[in-house]
């Protein structure tokens, strides 16, 4: 747009006159007039227009009396605020440039991908028991007892207190979509991943690890952050230095797996149902406060 | 014929001609206005066309859309609609009655009735049965 001519002394004076004329119209179409009338001098004066040129454009164009009286004819019935409002927003859409449409057109695209995105990756299933699962350490599953009681069975180890303790289990990813085990999930609601303490440190099996063709879970190594890809087991190991106070031969147990998982962008919660209870049993060692 | 008589028959047949104009290709205001002006005695002011326009587009004959072209500054760019098509169609066919008529009791050749050239009373003619 240029400047000059909009600024022209002479068409100042006539969009000033117009603006007067146009006070007893409704603002939108006021608005709406003026901005054609400034966008047709803008077309139609060259930038270095001289005074003649200027009037005569003006003069064609017609006063601003008569253009004010084009818009609200003598006896027109007045605008609702409704009416008003429709024309408003009427005005306002035609004003948006097609570029802008563009973008936002690209912008609700990318939009509906990234909801796309987010209901693929947070509606997958959990991960899931896959039914391998052992303690740890020897001096654990030497001494582990397994009870079963109301169809549930729980297997139990003296606490070693002070000591690391810890179990295994073989871990499915059943879904169409890579999940990557983060670590344990805390929280004042999240079940404990131990029996023996709240603190615990979690690890996956790294990749070739085939628990169906008899690898042994303690020659596998683990790590942290752990992929399982879709459709494949990894063992996930549990180790926590017990530090809870178990007196008179009391029991601690779990029975769920609560993990900080990854699927996609997206980090959720998981908690997995274990096939049976873990079980630490008393008495810990050193008092208890 | 006295001149306010022309601008008001000006004004009733600025609207059909501006739809014809628009139903060849989407125009920006001014050069709409120059396309008038190029048909002589047609626009009695530039300005007159714009407020027009904003009519026929809340008559639901016209739209307009702002176009930002590689190298121009954005101008707002009218279009007719499909009932403005309708619209001009059916203007089109009254306007051919309506200038044949106009034309005829103007050239004499259709008055009903009258007055022959000694200034006598004609009776009205009845249509052949």
């Amino acid at each position: 747009m240029s400047r000059s001519s909009l600024h022209h002394e002479l068409v100042r004076g006539y969009l000033g006159q117009l603006d007067a004329a146009l006070r007893g119209v409704p603002a939108v179409q006021a608005r709406e007039l003026r901005e054609q009338i400034t966008a047709h001098l803008d077309d139609a004066l060259p930038a270095d227009a001289d005074d003649e040129q200027v009037a005569a454009v003006l003069a064609r164009l017609g006063s601003p009396a008569e253009l004010a009286d084009e818009v609200a004819p003598a006896g027109a019935a007045p605008q609702t605020a409704h009416a008003t409002t429709r024309a408003w927003l009427r005005y306002r859409l035609a004003r948006v440039p097609r570029r802008t449409w563009s973008v936002v057109g690209i912008i609700v695209a990318l939009a509906g991908i990234a909801v796309g995105y987010l209901i693929y990756f947070l509606t997958p299933g959990s991960l899931e028991f896959d039914g391998a699962s052992g303690w740890w350490y020897p001096q654990d599953y030497n001494h582990a007892v397994s009870t079963t009681a109301g169809g549930a069975t729980q297997t139990t180890v003296p606490i070693r207190s002070g000591e690391r303790q810890g179990y295994f289990v073989g871990i499915d990813n059943p879904t169409d979509v890579t999940q990557t085990i983060l670590g344990p999930a805390y929280g004042p609601d999240l079940p404990w991943d131990s029996p023996g303490s709240a603190v615990v440190q979690i690890g996956v099996s790294v990749p070739n690890l085939n628990i169906d063709r008899g690898g042994t879970s303690r020659s596998v190594s683990f790590t942290l952050p752990g992929v399982i890809p879709p459709g494949q087991i990894r063992l996930v190991r549990v180790l926590w230095t017990s530090d809870i106070c178990l007196m008179n031969g009391a029991a601690s147990s779990i029975d769920t797996l609560a993990l900080r998982v990854r699927v996609g962008w997206f980090t959720r919660t998981e908690i997995i149902p274990l096939d049976q209870a873990w079980a630490v049993k008393g008495n810990s060692h050193g008092p208890c406060t | 014929m006295a001149e306010g008589g022309l601008t008001e028959l000006r004004r009733g047949v600025l609207g059909p001609c501006v739809l014809a104009l628009l139903e060849l290709r989407p125009r920006f205001g001014l050069e709409l206005v120059r396309d008038l002006a190029a048909a002589d005695g047609l626009l009695t002011s530039d300005g007159t066309v714009y407020p027009l326009l904003n009519r026929l587009r809340d008559a639901g004959f016209v739209t307009s859309e702002w176009q930002d072209n590689q190298g121009e500054r954005a101008r707002r760019y009218y279009s007719i609609t499909e009932a403005g098509r309708q619209n001009l169609a059916a203007f089109r066919t009254e306007w051919d009655q309506f200038s044949a008529t106009v034309a005829g009791v103007l050239n004499h050749s259709r008055l009903p009735y009258g007055d022959d050239e000694k200034g006598r009373r004609l009776e009205p003619q009845l249509a052949p049965s």
